[in-house]
């Protein structure tokens, strides 16, 4: 009988224990002073979500704004790398709505004119599952902003004067050498998050228990996994992007990396420094950069998408553009065999594998991507190869 | 305050800079297009001595004006008038998209002025700034959210025509242009240091320091660097791992070589072989076009010169190191000698010393030799007895291998790594 997979998403999970040791974890980092430098307000509570504690109220204080993803009930989650730290948010952006009824053209332009600086770059994009909402996060020079994308175009700073939030740093606070939060997700016990050290050659999962606790610090595994493309153990390479995902009542990361494995790691029963080894389930062809994942449901089948950066300029095999998407049947993910040096390899030469790896026409040119449900994604599509993007709103596959 | 207007029939502008700022205007309402003219054009009657620049109370055709704050020219509210005093029906104010059809700030840079015609059927297509709107005293005022950037420029938009009586028999909108100067200073950046400095990298080296004087701009930075194969005379395709690896001051950027192209029998090190072949001269260049955050390119091109040695795949040993301690009761550095060059970085943030207590002795660390010597300079003199220099198992050296585990581990050898987070090696202080 094969195991029973499900992946666990922002509204819908399973999530057994993230275990005694972050309940431990978040009791001791709550003792630990605020490093972040937000403000602390007078009043403090759990929220309205239910999934903060300690909140503090008003503008939290942004460092950086690298990634950014929802939880439930319009729960914002941004990882502030500068700061080392995660930040929640409670939007109050709960009223369901529509998501984008055009494309917006030449958007990063728009969004430039719009802060006044033509030194701001859109890093992140999002859409809130509770209001259908699309949110930008953006670096305007030194300086982090959020944005929303209203259903008519409309492009409105984040307000979040009134908002609840809760900031939970990285084990050493701005002494960590994680300077790169690469990914930051929500599971239904715990926030999960990746990232990379600027000196070591090491790749750091940190786990962040709920309710997410204001002042309180993240538990921290170092991950390893093995290289498909050789009997070696790949010596930390970090993760780029991943997705929470259960199989058989055990909680992993599913994650992908540079020149491309996607492997699970199995994160139930461990202690906060512990290292994890991962599996290697699926080759997608050197040469790659992955840079968003999500999952997805369609005809009764469970879908794995993500959008990559080829860099590598002398092969073309993806269409025009450097950017392009793939998705994975999530049947390979739940291989008990067909793992490390016997992992499933994509083909190449085709578009459609017939293992049930495809290359997602819609994705060609994404650079950034972000589900709004099992029937569409946000992309934020690179136009012709030229410094030109478009956001717009796709049907998946 | 330093405040320029614009009227219809008087169409002056006036030049009031301030030690920071530059501030123009003129009537953009006289020409087809709004024209943007360069900070610091003398061409325009301005008379900077006048102080008579603010909104003219008394006139009652509608007036534009650009206020920039009198500490911070970066923070401006943008202020347009008009006859009779209740021209604006104030209950609307927070109706953003009223106002902007009314008063509005744009970026200038590269504002394509069609963008601001508009009509009944086709509203204003640039994109305004983000900011609030407020009613005073007769005065629609604008304050962008965000301050405006030194170098770039700036254009206000005042429209009466959507207000309706005496205010909408204009012509054309009025505009008024603004800039902060560029308050960069004079000197450009310049690359403190590369690290690592040996001039000999292992042919499986990993990473290197770039170390700048002030933060650089970011995103899309691998456009300015470019390796050389000095011995083939070729450019080396495709060597960088592009990822963004800051030093939390920014003023230090972590420069990989891809880690697939590195690794013995990864996909990337298969198909397009290793970055780097032992006995091959090489120049990492980085581009002068790059620009620090300020906005000051480098001016000139930055590079280092290496050779390729042999692959290194052991990995640092501390029991090998050559410790000199110090003599007691002085302020001398521990010498600590190793075979091969390790990693800068890492060597601060890695390596400690401990007194006898364990406690963590407060000093300072230099490297040098090709970081083949780390040197510790204690801010109190030495007490004598036992000490120990405490070493971070992630220390690693130029290939990656650490003290932990070799870069690459052969699990068919099946040797676990270490499983102390911290190696010690004992020394003592003479008496």
């Amino acid at each position: 009988m094969p195991p029973t997979q499900r992946v666990v998403q922002s509204r819908a999970f399973i999530y057994t224990s993230l275990v005694t040791a972050f309940l431990l974890g978040a009791l001791l980092a709550g003792l630990q002073p605020q490093t972040t430098g937000a403000p602390i307000s007078a009043e403090s509570s759990s929220g309205s979500t239910g999934l903060l504690a300690n909140a503090q109220t008003g503008q939290p204080l942004l460092k950086s704004i690298s990634r950014i993803t929802f939880g439930p009930r319009g729960l914002l989650l941004l990882a502030d790398s500068r700061a080392a730290s995660i930040v929640a948010i409670e939007t109050g952006d709960v009223k369901p709505g529509e998501t984008l009824a055009n494309p917006i053209d030449d958007v990063d332009r728009k969004v430039a004119a719009a802060l006044g600086s033509e030194d701001a770059k859109i890093v992140d994009v999002a859409v809130n599952p509770a209001s259908g909402r699309i949110y930008l996060a953006v670096q305007r020079g030194g300086e982090p902003v959020l944005m929303t994308v209203a259903a008519d175009g409309e492009l409105a700073l984040a307000d979040l004067a009134k908002a609840h939030y809760a900031v939970v740093s990285l084990p050493g606070g701005t002494a960590s050498k994680v300077s790169n939060i690469t990914d930051v997700q929500f599971s239904e016990e715990g926030v999960l998050a990746a990232g990379q050290s600027n000196e070591e050659f090491s790749s750091k999962i940190f786990s962040l228990s709920l309710p997410l606790t204001h002042g309180a610090s993240a538990s921290n595994y170092s991950a390893e996994t093995y290289h498909v493309s050789h009997r070696r153990w790949e010596t930390r390479a970090p993760i780029r992007s991943f997705v929470p995902y259960q199989e058989d009542d055990q909680m992993y990361v599913v994650g992908s990396f540079s020149c491309t494995p996607i492997a699970k790691f199995p994160l139930d029963n461990l202690t906060s420094g512990a290292k994890v080894q991962g599996i290697s389930v699926v080759e997608l062809g050197s040469g790659n950069q992955p840079l968003d994942m999500f999952t997805y449901q369609r005809d009764g089948k469970q879908w794995l998408v993500t959008n990559t950066y080829r860099f590598h300029f002398q092969k073309n095999t993806f269409g025009p553009s450097k950017w392009w998407g793939v998705r994975l049947d999530m049947k390979h993910l739940a291989s008990d065999d067909k793992v490390n040096e016997d992992a499933v390899r994509r083909d190449t030469k085709v578009d459609k594998d017939p293992q049930g790896i495809e290359v997602v026409d819609v994705l060609s040119g994404a650079v950034q991507v972000a589900k709004v449900n099992d029937q569409q994604a946000v992309v934020l599509r690179n136009v012709n190869d030229e410094d030109r993007y478009r956001l717009e709103l796709v049907t998946l596959p | 305050m330093a405040v320029a207007a614009v009227s219809q029939n008087a169409f002056r502008s006036r030049i009031l800079r301030g030690a920071l700022a530059c501030l123009l205007c003129l009537a953009g309402c006289q020409t087809e297009t709004p024209r943007v003219e360069s900070p610091g054009a003398e061409s325009l009657d301005a008379d900077p001595t006048q102080d008579d620049a603010t909104l003219d109370d008394a006139s009652s055709n509608p007036q534009l004006a650009i206020e920039p704050n009198a500490e911070n020219p970066a923070q401006v509210t943008v202020v347009a008038s008009a006859a009779p005093r209740d021209w604006f029906p104030g209950e609307r104010i927070e109706d953003v998209a009223y106002c902007r059809q009314i008063l509005a700030l744009y970026l200038a840079n590269n504002l394509d002025p069609s963008d601001l015609e508009d009509s009944l059927e086709k509203p204003v297509a640039a994109t305004p700034m983000l900011g609030t709107y407020h009613w005073r005293e007769g005065r629609l005022e604008f304050q962008p959210r965000f301050g405006l950037v030194p170098g770039q420029r700036y254009l206000a938009r005042f429209d009466p025509r959507a207000l309706g009586g005496e205010s909408a028999s204009i012509e054309r909108p009025l505009t008024a242009t603004y800039a902060v100067a560029d308050s960069t200073p004079d000197a450009a950046p310049h690359v403190e240091a590369i690290y690592p400095s040996a001039q000999r990298l292992p042919a499986n080296h990993l990473k290197f320091y770039l170390v700048f004087d002030r933060p650089m701009q970011r995103g899309d930075v691998f456009r300015h660097f470019r390796l050389f194969d000095l011995t083939e005379d070729r450019e080396v395709p495709g060597p960088f791992r592009l990822t963004e690896l800051w030093s939390r001051d920014e003023r230090r950027l972590t420069l990989w070589f891809h880690p697939g192209r590195q690794k013995d029998g990864v996909n990337l090190n298969v198909e397009f072989g290793p970055i780097l072949e032992a006995g091959h001269r090489y120049r990492l260049e980085i581009s002068g076009d790059w620009k620090s955050a300020d906005g000051q390119a480098l001016g000139s091109d930055c590079e280092k010169t290496f050779a390729a040695g042999a692959v290194d795949r052991v990995q640092p040993d501390p029991a090998t190191w050559e410790i000199t301690p110090p003599a007691r009761a002085s302020t001398s550095p521990l010498v600590c000698r190793f075979r091969e060059s390790l990693d800068w970085a890492l060597l601060h943030s890695e390596m400690h010393v401990e007194d006898a207590s364990g406690a963590v002795i407060a000093g300072d660390v230099q490297t040098s030799d090709g970081e083949t010597c780390w040197r510790f300079t204690p801010r109190q003199p030495w007490s004598p007895g036992k000490h120990r220099l405490a070493v971070g198992v992630v220390l690693e050296d130029l290939a990656g291998n650490s003290i932990e585990r070799p870069f690459e581990r052969d699990i068919a050898a099946e040797s676990s790594p270490t499983s102390s987070m911290i190696v010690y090696r004992d020394f003592e202080i003479a008496e």
